[in-house]
């Protein structure tokens, strides 16, 4: 083996060095990037240096931890920005429902010291619907939440399917590659790119197969991506409740299985679900339970008195009926309609359950607790938690229905009437009588929520629900940050480029480089010295 | 450990914006003053003010209703010290008209005088507050109290009712009294009224005297009725039962009172004697029924012991009436002073419901301050930081 080959063959290890420093310098700051280091061996053809390989220091392990961490991550902080709203809603102001509450009830104080008084009356109603538009603007934004989450949640389906594809279709080319014993770090960088990418969307397990291919599934080991097909997820309206956003799962048959929002734990897909099953719509109960609860009451003590005109009173609050919705499989031909009874001490912030089954007849559930609720059945009329159900048509064994008496209830609520005079402050025809103004005003202090809750004390326990949840996703997410800061650092130890190291890097080459090229400017001078011989 | 190029910026980054959140959020505390803006800055002591706040409202509530029953209760004790000064010249008319010396003009002229203390008392029986509702009318505020009936007598247009408010958590007041309380009412320690039937006799009476309250039928009244016996003379009949002979000048002994007649009865004459409270007692009726026996010439003995016996039961009801005020003017006192005393608990209450919120949500200036001074000098550490670390780079030097 002549000097100048040897000399060659470390021109040629040093040029690939270089070049691998040059790729590792210029991509320092790109996302997905991992070091590259080019492995010096001997040259198994004699004497001389070879590159034997360039390799990705890459750690599976490391990775798999970073990604599962960067999906409980991004759960909580989509749930943080979702109920960080909830919590700027509640914020205390001039326009927080505790005030307008009791500006309604000093209103009605006011009146009951002179209840002839109609501009007291006027003022009464004016408190009325200030409280009432600002619930209902309360509801609405919920409620517009509620639909913004299912939209997101349609949004971030297609964004799977689209990083499933891509991991499917980088599968193909790398098990190509691998086949043909040229493996790209490149693609092999952007394919976990993409799982980092899914791993914020939602929570995956990733296994590698033999030729290289990942397999991706989800927590309940349905598979995403399987060699060179990926699986769509898709949305669906729920079977049982109309107003919300499901996953359904299509395999390879065909069949179309519905996920369990239970299936989506972390990524921003888990986050939006466990908002909207926890936060969301808990704080849309207690709205929605507050509404309820002042316009039975209100309405109750109206139709027990007299107005200003000598007229029995009528109905000051409205709020819609309770929405009642059939599952989609129900086979029997039942509809359920609900209304509230006057008294509504036992309905409780939650949705419930109606079933039929052939043994039993008709049960209740609660949603929430899952406890069974005490419901009687009379000639068509279900009653129970303060409502009364009217039932027309025949259910079949395995029959449900969804109630949902006040996830709805506060964006329905108004003030039916703008005079003062229809107020029933008496139970006279005296128009000074304040007797019934004064029960009116007991309802601020009576336990009318839930019969065991004042208004403001299930205002007080919305605060502080929404402010614990807020407060405590904040700390969870903080804990997770730090958790992924730490990963991501170790991860970057040993795959990371540092720019000082490739400065020394392409130094050190550089000598080499010009250390070879010496070696073949010596061996071409043993040469000239021979051929000058002749 | 290996530090990557990225990592190094992150991390000198991600801890310059952790810095400058937090130095926002100081500062935001300075400037608002306030701890607790959203729940989530602290749910427990949100949740807390939100009660504190319930209870601040309340508690304003109750000393809106305090003011307002103030005023009414103030009106009305000017108004009750009105009537009573009234009733009192009243009853020295009455005195002077119990002059036997008076002449039917003299007499004339005092029923005059009693026309306008009359007049005078059906106004402020009609008094309003200055929303133009009437005092003492109960619930029917729009219509005035008295009004007169066909016959000229006043009739109660109100009702029984009594406006009340809540004044304390606990505690609830009427913020007035109706006029059948004042005007219509004895309270329940007068005593006994006697009155003289519609006689052609000269008997006149003087008590009743409350002599034996343990009688067994102390507290009943009784009806004398005179009538002729078979030999002429007269005698009366105790409650319908056998009549006994009547000397002038007896005094009768009946259940625990003593009553003393003098005088000629004719058949048909009659006494009553009642408890004040079940004879329909009236301050309007009893100045109007004297007014116009004043008003009638006394000519014969009947006549005069008609006014005597008027004279007599009048002072009495008067002297009730006159109770009845004083009654309720004490009353109206006593919830004015209740009133006062709730007031300084209720400023005390909600001293400390202020102090309360504001160690719930209010920020500490002290602590936010030097939060806020220490912040900005770690924001400015951390700013430093970056610039130098990102200067420090092995290029620098090739």
């Amino acid at each position: 083996m002549s000097i100048i080959s040897i000399g060659v063959s470390g021109l040629t290890a040093a040029q690939i060095a270089l070049s691998t420093s040059s790729s590792n310098t210029t991509n320092a700051y790109t996302a997905g990037y991992t070091l590259q280091v080019a492995n010096f061996s001997e040259s198994t053809s004699g004497s001389g240096v070879q590159i034997s390989s360039v390799d990705r220091q890459y750690n599976q392990f490391v990775t798999t931890q970073l990604n599962s961490s960067i999906s409980a991550e991004s759960a909580l902080s989509t749930y943080q920005t979702e109920v960080d709203q909830i919590d700027s809603l509640l914020a205390d102001g001039d326009a927080s429902l505790d005030t307008l509450m009791q500006s309604f009830f000093s209103a009605l104080q006011t009146l009951t010291s002179d209840a002839s008084d109609t501009a007291a009356r006027e003022e009464v109603i004016g408190a009325a619907q200030t409280l009432t538009s600002q619930f209902t603007q309360l509801g609405s934004y919920l409620d517009d939440m509620a639909n913004d989450v299912n939209s997101q949640i349609d949004d971030q389906v297609s964004q799977v399917n689209d990083l499933t594809e891509q991991i499917a279709g980088l599968n193909k080319k790398i098990s190509l590659s691998d086949a043909l014993g040229s493996t790209s770090n490149a693609l092999l960088d952007q394919r976990d790119l993409l799982v980092s990418q899914l791993s914020e969307l939602v929570d995956v397990d990733v296994t590698t197969q033999d030729n290289g291919s990942y397999t991706v599934s989800l927590s309940n080991g349905l598979a995403l991506v399987s060699g060179n097909s990926s699986f769509d997820l898709q949305t669906a309206v729920s079977a049982s409740d109309p107003t919300q956003t499901v996953v359904t799962y299509a395999d390879a048959a065909g069949h179309t299985t519905t996920l369990d929002d239970s299936v989506f734990e972390g990524g921003s897909l888990g986050g939006l679900m466990d908002f909207r099953d926890n936060s969301l719509s808990d704080a849309q109960n207690q709205l929605g339970i507050l509404a309820v609860s002042l316009t039975q009451a209100f309405n109750t003590l109206q139709a027990s008195g007299i107005d200003l005109n000598g007229d029995t009173g009528t109905a000051l609050f409205s709020v819609d009926d309770p929405s009642v919705y059939g599952n989609t499989s129900n086979t029997g031909d039942a509809t359920l309609s609900a209304t509230f009874s006057d008294d509504v001490s036992a309905l409780a912030a939650t949705d419930y359950t109606v079933s039929y089954s052939d043994s039993d007849g008709y049960s209740v559930t609660r949603n929430d607790t899952g406890a069974s609720v005490t419901s009687a059945y009379d000639s068509g009329t279900l009653t129970f938690a303060g409502m009364s159900v009217a039932i027309s048509g025949t259910a079949d064994d395995g029959d449900s229905f969804l109630v949902l008496p006040t996830r709805n209830a506060a964006s329905s609520f108004t003030t039916l009437t703008s005079d003062g005079s229809l107020i029933a402050a008496g139970t006279s025809t005296g128009s000074s009588d304040n007797s019934n103004a004064l029960a009116m005003l007991n309802l601020q202090t009576d336990s009318i929520v839930g019969g065991s809750k004042t208004l403001s004390q299930t205002y007080s326990a919305l605060v502080s629900d929404v402010g614990s949840t807020a407060s405590k996703v904040a700390g969870q997410l903080e804990t997770q940050t730090s958790l992924t800061e730490q990963l991501t650092t170790l991860q970057q130890s040993e795959s990371g480029v540092n720019l000082d190291e490739e400065a020394a890097n392409l130094i050190v080459y550089q000598q080499y480089y010009q250390a070879c090229a010496k070696v073949v400017e010596v061996g071409t001078s043993l040469l000239d010295t021979i051929l000058d011989i002749n | 450990m290996r530090l990557s190029s990225a990592t190094i910026y992150n991390q000198s980054l991600t801890s310059m914006l952790a810095q400058e959140s937090a130095y926002q959020t100081a500062a935001q505390q300075v400037a608002s003053g306030t701890r607790v803006v959203t729940p989530s800055d602290d749910s427990l002591a949100a949740a807390q003010a939100v009660n504190v706040r319930q209870a601040i409202a309340a508690n304003e509530q109750y000393a809106d209703a305090r003011s307002s029953i103030s005023t009414s209760l103030s009106q009305e004790e000017s108004t009750l010290d009105s009537i009573n000064d009234a009733i009192t010249s009243a009853r020295s008319l009455i005195v002077q008209a119990n002059n036997g010396t008076l002449s039917d003009a003299d007499r004339e002229s005092i029923a005059t005088s009693l026309q306008g203390v009359y007049d005078t008392l059906v106004t402020l029986a009609n008094a309003t507050d200055s929303n133009g509702n009437y005092l003492f009318s109960g619930y029917q505020s729009q219509s005035p109290a008295f009004a007169a009936d066909a016959d000229g007598n006043m009739v109660y247009q109100g009702d029984s009712n009594v406006v009340t408010q809540l004044v304390s958590s606990t505690q609830s007041m009427a913020s007035g009294d109706t006029g059948a309380t004042i005007f219509q009412s004895v309270s329940s320690s007068a005593g006994f009224i006697a009155e003289a039937g519609d006689n052609s006799g000269s008997v006149t009476f003087s008590g009743p005297t409350i002599t034996d309250t343990t009688d067994a039928n102390y507290g009943t009244g009784f009806s004398l009725t005179f009538s002729t016996a078979a030999d002429g003379t007269a005698q009366y009949s105790l409650d319908g039962a056998t009549p006994v002979a009547y000397t002038s000048g007896d005094t009768l002994q009946v259940n625990g009172l003593s009553l003393t007649l003098s005088g000629t009865p004719v058949d048909g004459d009659s006494i009553n004697v009642s408890k004040a409270a079940d004879a329909d007692p009236d301050l309007f009726a009893t100045l109007k029924n004297l007014i116009s026996v004043l008003q009638t010439p006394v000519e014969t003995d009947a006549d005069k012991a008609n006014l005597n016996n008027t004279l007599s039961t009048a002072s009495r009801q008067l002297s009730n009436a006159q109770d009845t005020v004083l009654t309720v003017q004490t009353s109206v006192g006593s919830r004015l002073n209740q009133l006062d005393v709730l007031d300084t608990i209720g400023d005390d209450l909600a001293l400390s419901y202020t102090e309360r919120l504001s160690g719930l949500v209010d920020a500490d200036y002290t602590e936010s301050v030097t939060q806020y001074t220490s912040l900005q000098v770690a924001l400015q550490a951390a700013q430093q930081t970056f610039v130098s670390i990102q200067k420090m780079s092995l290029f620098e030097y090739i």
